[in-house]
């Protein structure tokens, strides 16, 4: 029997019409979607303890789950201990010798998921992991002059330096590693804690899901200013192509933009409304010789190649995306080199010639070959492509065997890379890379439990540790100067440029600071998202 | 063979060979050669493909990308051929557990499509174009197995083989003299139509960064590196496309061809 249609044609169209306007109306009055969409750049997350990062993405990420103890003002570098912004803690002061910080947390400042209170136990578990030589933590290097820390009482704890450090406050404080865990959590959920994370911060792990990602909602009891958005979503779009898509066709409403020649024009261009910010100076990116291998256990090989390399192209090739570094630090650190205060034979202006004649007083008159890995990110790629073909016009034959980002920092770290490069971020403290790249306690190691000191360079530690000895800010940076010059005579590795992070944003975004400099990651908390 | 479109594709394939063979010869530019003040142009007398976002000479990269694509193209259907021809052969010919275990391997390496099988090895190799082309022959391998083998147990009923038994001849004196030359029109069949599948899995391959290494270019890294910039500078992206779908097509039209002449069973 066939079935009986009651309503007549008319009604159908109507009732059709009617719902068509209903649609209509309910996505014209819609709220806008609550959820921040956020592109990053790699495949998956690696590790989402702060203390145990692999990743710099997964930065994003621990930065909205945690509280930093103090920062700078959002949007800033600005290191001037009185504007610095207190989150987990709540007042803080250096000894006038510098060798001791007294730390009060907040009160009442809960963890995530039923945790607890956060307190100067978990402050202190926090800081002794991160100096805990066996745990791994690639910030372990800011921590060595920690001797000691102390619980005063329940929110107060007293951080004992073995020797003044009056910057311990910029690279042991602020959200890079100095992120507060909860103890409780991270005893009771070992190695899950890498993709669990529990923290005090403004928005909470809530999953992780292949097509959606990292999936954080808001923290209904965190201490400060509540988020006005209703989650985040970091999703994981290695291809760079389908990242920028996904930006333009709204899919994502930041991304994590590509360091590519062409592409900010590209999107100026696409997407003319679209906000984009900057990181200054942005990423350091330290290019290092493995100075335990043939031929780059010779001095003449290594300052060769860095004659070979040619500052001009990579300003040509990245443009507003560019900065110059004249020796180690970035000319916008306190206190470091501008340009023209080198001597000349330490400038290591492009001197192709100068090159060839080194390599010929090191036995490689015809030049020689050598081959690297290089990360497929888009801009270890681009870097390491241009500096493919200047060394080729030396004779320099530098093969690439491309590897995914997150092994190609894991075999860094594993000492299994003869040229590697590291394109970081760090607080404007002239001893950062110093002691990141330069000291021997943070020499890699096979095991990959050393550091990223990747040229096996052990010949600083005198001098690293004459600046670290000493309280004076002034004499400090002379010091950090004298130290800059003997690595560009010795030439173990060189900061072959910054290139500024940049962002793309949706215009629907308003961050609710501006970007101004910054790690190559920022605080969401007080995003809005409009229609 | 002598259809208008087939002799057009057979001039295509030739021409695709005379490049790969003396292309680097007669390279208007250097295909390596970076300029960043003429990065992401559009094609010139200059440059005919216009240029990449290194700013290097795309015509010349496609011209010396033939070299690679087509050398891997003609390297790993030859290996897998050759390797899989002489399996499939003894298989056929002596039978036995050499017969079961070949057979068995062949199934299960062809449970997987080429396409992966090729991705999964080059992954476990690493990236480098002499893993990229045992990646490629091994993916082929089982093919050639099952037809050298089919062919081979038709052949070994045959009365010449059947003779060559009676007079005494040592068995791999008559797979050598007999049996492999008799089976050799189907296999070059095979080999003829998985050239133009070998030269999409490298330009696969070399798009997804496990083929061809920086900078040398290959069809499909020229690819992948325009797509970044594909919304303002589509040309990388369209040239080595059309260079790539072009040869593709030929080599298939070709193989068509060369099977409807060899295999009796698709003569008209």
């Amino acid at each position: 029997m066939r079935p009986v249609l009651t309503a007549s044609r008319r009604a159908v169209l109507k009732a059709g019409i009617a719902s068509a306007a209903v649609a209509a109306t309910k996505d014209a009055w819609a709220a806008p979607d609550p959820i921040l969409r956020f592109g990053v750049s790699v495949e998956k997350p690696a590790s989402l303890d702060p203390a145990l990062g692999i990743q710099g993405a997964d930065n994003h990420v621990t930065r909205q789950v945690f509280d930093a103890f103090v920062d700078p003002p959002y949007g800033t570098f600005d290191l001037d201990p009185k504007g610095l912004v207190g989150e987990a803690a709540e007042a803080w002061e250096m000894s006038p010798d510098s060798t001791t910080l007294t730390v009060k947390l907040r009160e009442g400042m809960l963890f995530h998921k039923g945790y607890g209170e956060a307190t100067a136990d978990d402050a202190k578990f926090t800081f002794d992991r991160l100096r805990d030589p066996a745990g791994g933590s690639q910030y372990r290097v800011f921590y060595q002059g920690v001797s000691d820390v102390t619980v005063l009482d329940k929110y107060r704890f007293r951080i004992s330096l073995s020797r003044p450090d009056p910057t311990f406050y910029a690279t042991g404080m602020i959200a890079r590693g100095a992120l507060m865990v909860s103890r409780k959590a991270v005893e009771k959920l070992g190695q899950a804690y890498r993709r669990t994370p529990v923290g005090s911060g403004p928005f909470e792990f809530e999953a992780f899901d292949n097509d959606r990602g990292v999936i954080l909602k808001p923290f209904a009891e965190y201490h400060g200013a509540k988020p006005q958005i209703g989650g985040i979503e970091f999703r994981y779009v290695p291809d760079s192509t389908a990242r920028t898509l996904g930006f333009l066709k709204g899919q994502l409403d930041i991304i994590e933009g590509i360091r590519l020649p062409g592409w900010l024009d590209e999107i100026h261009t696409q997407a003319p409304k679209a906000k984009f910010d900057f990181t200054r100076p942005g990423s350091q990116n330290i290019i290092a010789f493995n100075t335990t291998r043939k031929p780059f256990d010779d001095i003449r090989v290594r300052r060769a190649i860095r004659f070979a390399i040619d500052r001009n192209v990579f300003q040509q090739a990245f443009g507003e995306l560019y900065g110059d570094i004249w020796a180690v630090n970035p000319p916008e650190y306190p206190g470091a080199f501008q340009k023209g205060e080198l001597p000349e034979d330490l400038q290591y202006d492009y001197d192709p010639a100068k090159a060839k004649r080194l390599l010929a007083e090191a036995g490689f008159p015809k030049g020689f070959s050598f081959e690297t890995a290089v990360s497929a990110r888009e801009d270890y790629q681009s870097v390491m492509l241009m500096i493919q073909e200047m060394l080729r016009t030396v004779g320099i034959d530098m093969q690439i065997r491309t590897v995914d980002h997150t092994a190609y920092h894991t075999d860094n770290l594993r000492d299994q890379n003869i040229f590697p490069m590291n394109s970081e971020t760090t607080a404007p403290v002239g001893t950062s890379l110093l002691q990141t790249y330069f000291s021997s306690a943070n020499e890699v190691r096979k095991d990959g439990k050393g550091g990223r000191n990747y040229s096996h360079t052990t010949n600083m530690d005198a001098l690293i540790n004459r600046i670290l000895d000493e309280p004076d800010l002034t004499k400090r940076q002379a010091l950090t100067r004298e130290a800059e010059l003997k690595i560009l005579r010795d030439m173990p590795a060189f900061n072959a440029l910054s290139l500024h992070w940049v962002y793309a944003r949706n215009a629907r975004v308003d961050l609710g600071y501006a970007i101004k400099a910054s790690y190559a990651y920022f605080t969401l908390a007080k995003a809005r998202l409009t229609a | 063979m002598r259809h208008p479109v087939t002799l057009i594709c057979l001039a295509i394939v030739v021409a695709f060979v005379a490049i790969a063979a003396f292309g680097p010869l007669i390279l208007p530019q250097d295909p390596l050669a970076q300029s960043f003040i003429a990065r992401l142009k559009p094609p010139s007398a200059a440059h005919w493909f216009g240029t990449d976002r290194y700013g290097r000479d795309v015509f010349a990269r496609v011209l010396l990308g033939t070299r690679w694509s087509l050398l891997l193209g003609l390297a790993a259907p030859l290996i897998a051929g050759t390797l899989g021809t002489l399996i499939g052969a003894f298989a056929g010919f002596y039978g036995g557990w050499f017969d079961r275990i070949a057979g068995r391997v062949a199934d299960l390496l062809m449970a997987f499509p080429s396409l992966l099988l090729g991705i999964l090895l080059a992954a476990a190799l690493g990236p480098g174009f002499g893993n990229l082309i045992a990646a490629v022959a091994f993916a082929f391998l089982p093919r050639f197995i099952r037809v050298a083998r089919a062919s081979t147990l038709a052949v070994r009923s045959e009365p010449y083989v059947e003779a060559s038994f009676a007079a005494g001849e040592h068995p791999l004196r008559i797979v050598l003299r007999h049996v492999l030359p008799n089976i050799s029109g189907p296999v070059i069949v095979v080999g003829t139509l998985w050239i133009a599948t070998a030269i999409r899995i490298e330009a696969t391959l070399s798009f997804i960064g496990l083929g061809v290494q920086p900078p040398a270019p290959s069809w499909g890294n020229i690819i992948r590196d325009g797509l970044t910039n594909i919304l303002g500078s589509p040309w990388p992206v369209v040239t080595a496309g059309f260079t790539l779908t072009l040869c593709v097509l030929a080599f298939n039209i070709v193989g068509d061809a060369v099977r409807d002449a060899l295999d009796p069973d698709y003569r008209e």
